[in-house]
């Protein structure tokens, strides 16, 4: 667990609206020879201290534009990183992401697709705002083993439904494992569409995945 | 005009390198950023410091607060529990006007109400803009010499009408946060005949969060305020390029329709779904639908009974 002053030091370089300092923190923690998966887990720390703070009802700490901001930083850090992560010779399992038709909110995705790579998996992320015809051709395509499906927007979340009937109506479904992640779902809610799993977080989606391949 | 500054965060920090950056910088006589943990750290032994802070404000007014006189104080971005805190710091600097824009519901102080009457009942006036962005004109002389360089977006534009493509583009007023400007850039050289590729160009621009000086209003549906700041900055865009805006296919539905209901009108005009390929979309959020209806009525453009609308003297 970070320190105090730790997390002071993280929070700014997330807040940093000019995201010099994400730069400096990254490449700080590199030269010291941090590994990559650990400094996310660290910058980690920093968005769910954010997002508490946005939640909290009682005494709010941080804005939308907190949000925005150091989703912004994370993604920079996730670039600058990206190189750092060492891949596997024979990828463990194929794995398809993509943000739901209606949201363009990605930086959970974004961090959940880092953390599959970064541990065998070879994904494909077909980005944000994704319709199901888009997801169906991909999956004919690419025969992955998972299907991870996010979204933000309680909007949007229907949406994730409607993927999963057209799955198998397509007779996709029996093949693939269907996770689903992001702000506005719940374990109940995937159990309802009948999804195979809930990531509440990018380590517990990453641990599922890893359950589904066997690994 | 000499500005201070009371801000936090990366909203209030991209709010002052905006205006700093775009000719204001010797107007800002100080920036101070106002966090809730440098109180509660001056103030470590007590409880309830908030409820305290609430009833006695100028004993938590922060130690190392610079006390340099201005004329208008911005507030940008505080927690809303600090608000009561702004009619004792805008005793102490002297401030003669308070601008206080709210781009995010939590933003707002607890004590709006309280605050507007502290102030006024000292001759100091004060504006809460929602989002900063609707900011046009004000009654008072200092929020109307900002107003005329930052707030709702006012652009001028050239076209290339042989190629139908944006030429050059002026901003006249640029949003606080940069966006409009930002916005501006992205859209030379492109072309604006097509209705829907231009309407998703803007949107996505002003929405697009890995830019520096994205929007960084609240976006939830329940209080769309970056979604009103898109709509404002596509009318600006839209008008300065000649094409109808929000306010021009309102007064055409209800002139067409002699005499229409409000909320069928706002059922037409206004999509929230991204749709862009609905040709009579105008505009994504109903509180823009609504800003334009107030403003069409002060026009005496139309003329507004019960739940109906006509054009004025029809």
């Amino acid at each position: 667990m970070s320190s105090k002053r730790q997390i002071k030091e993280i929070l700014e370089a997330l807040l940093d609206f000019k995201g010099k300092k994400i730069e400096n923190y990254c490449s700080q923690k590199i030269n010291e020879g941090l590994q990559p998966n650990d400094i996310f887990k660290e910058l980690s720390l920093g968005l769910d201290e954010i997002g508490r703070g946005f939640e909290d009802e009682e005494f709010t700490r941080y804005f939308t534009s907190d949000l925005i901001v150091s989703g912004r930083n994370m993604k920079k850090a996730i670039e600058m990183l990206k190189s750092y992560f060492k891949k596997t010779e024979k990828p463990i399992g194929k794995a398809v992401i993509g943000t739901v038709k209606g949201d363009i909110h990605d930086i959970g995705k974004i961090i959940f697709a880092i953390m599959l790579e970064s541990n065998g998996f070879e994904v494909t992320d077909l980005g944000v705002d994704v319709d199901k015809a888009t997801f169906v051709e991909v999956l004919r395509k690419n025969k992955p083993k998972i299907l991870g499906l996010s979204a933000l927007l309680s909007s949007t979340v229907p949406y994730m439904k409607e993927i999963v009937e057209e799955l198998k109506k397509q007779n996709l479904r029996e093949q693939i494992k269907v996770i689903i992640g992001g702000g506005a779902v719940t374990e109940e809610f995937a159990k309802k569409i009948d999804a195979d799993a809930y990531g509440k977080d990018s380590i517990d989606g990453l641990k599922k995945c890893l359950s589904f391949v066997g690994a | 005009m000499r500005i201070y500054v009371i801000y936090c965060g990366p909203f209030g920090e991209q709010m002052i390198n905006n205006i700093a950056s775009t000719g204001f910088a010797d107007k800002i006589v100080n920036a101070y950023e106002l966090k809730p943990e440098t109180i509660k750290g001056e103030h470590a032994s007590e409880s309830n410091i908030w409820l305290k802070l609430w009833e006695e404000p100028e004993k938590y007014l922060p130690k190392d607060l610079p006390i340099i006189e201005c004329d208008l104080l911005l507030v940008l971005g505080i927690h809303s529990k600090l608000g009561d805190l702004i009619p004792s710091i805008v005793e102490k600097l002297g401030a003669k006007a308070v601008l206080y824009p709210i781009d995010d519901r939590k933003m707002g102080p607890e004590a709006k109400k309280t605050i507007l009457d502290d102030l006024e009942s000292k001759k100091i006036h004060v504006e809460f803009p929602e989002p900063f962005c609707t900011l046009d004109k004000s009654e008072n002389e200092f929020i109307n010499e900002f107003a005329k360089r930052f707030g709702r977006p006012k652009f001028e534009i050239k076209l290339d009408e042989s190629k139908k493509m944006i030429k050059e583009v002026r901003v006249l007023r640029d949003s606080p946060g940069g966006s409009a400007a930002m916005v501006g850039k992205k859209l030379v050289n492109f072309p604006y005949k097509d209705r829907e590729i231009f309407l998703k160009k803007i949107y996505e621009e002003h929405q697009n969060e890995d830019l520096e000086n994205s929007c960084l209003a609240e976006m939830d549906p329940i209080c769309p305020l970056m979604q009103e700041a898109g709509d404002l900055l596509k009318d600006a865009i839209f008008e300065a390029c000649n094409l109808p805006t929000t306010k021009d296919i309102i007064l055409k539905k209800i002139a067409d329709s002699k005499s229409i209901d409000v909320k069928k009108l706002e059922e037409i005009i206004v999509d929230g779904a991204g749709n862009w390929k609905n040709p009579e979309k105008a505009c994504d959020a109903s509180r823009t639908f609504y800003l334009y209806l107030d403003e069409l009525i002060g026009e005496k453009k139309i003329h507004r009974k019960n739940d109906k609308l006509r054009i004025a003297g029809s």
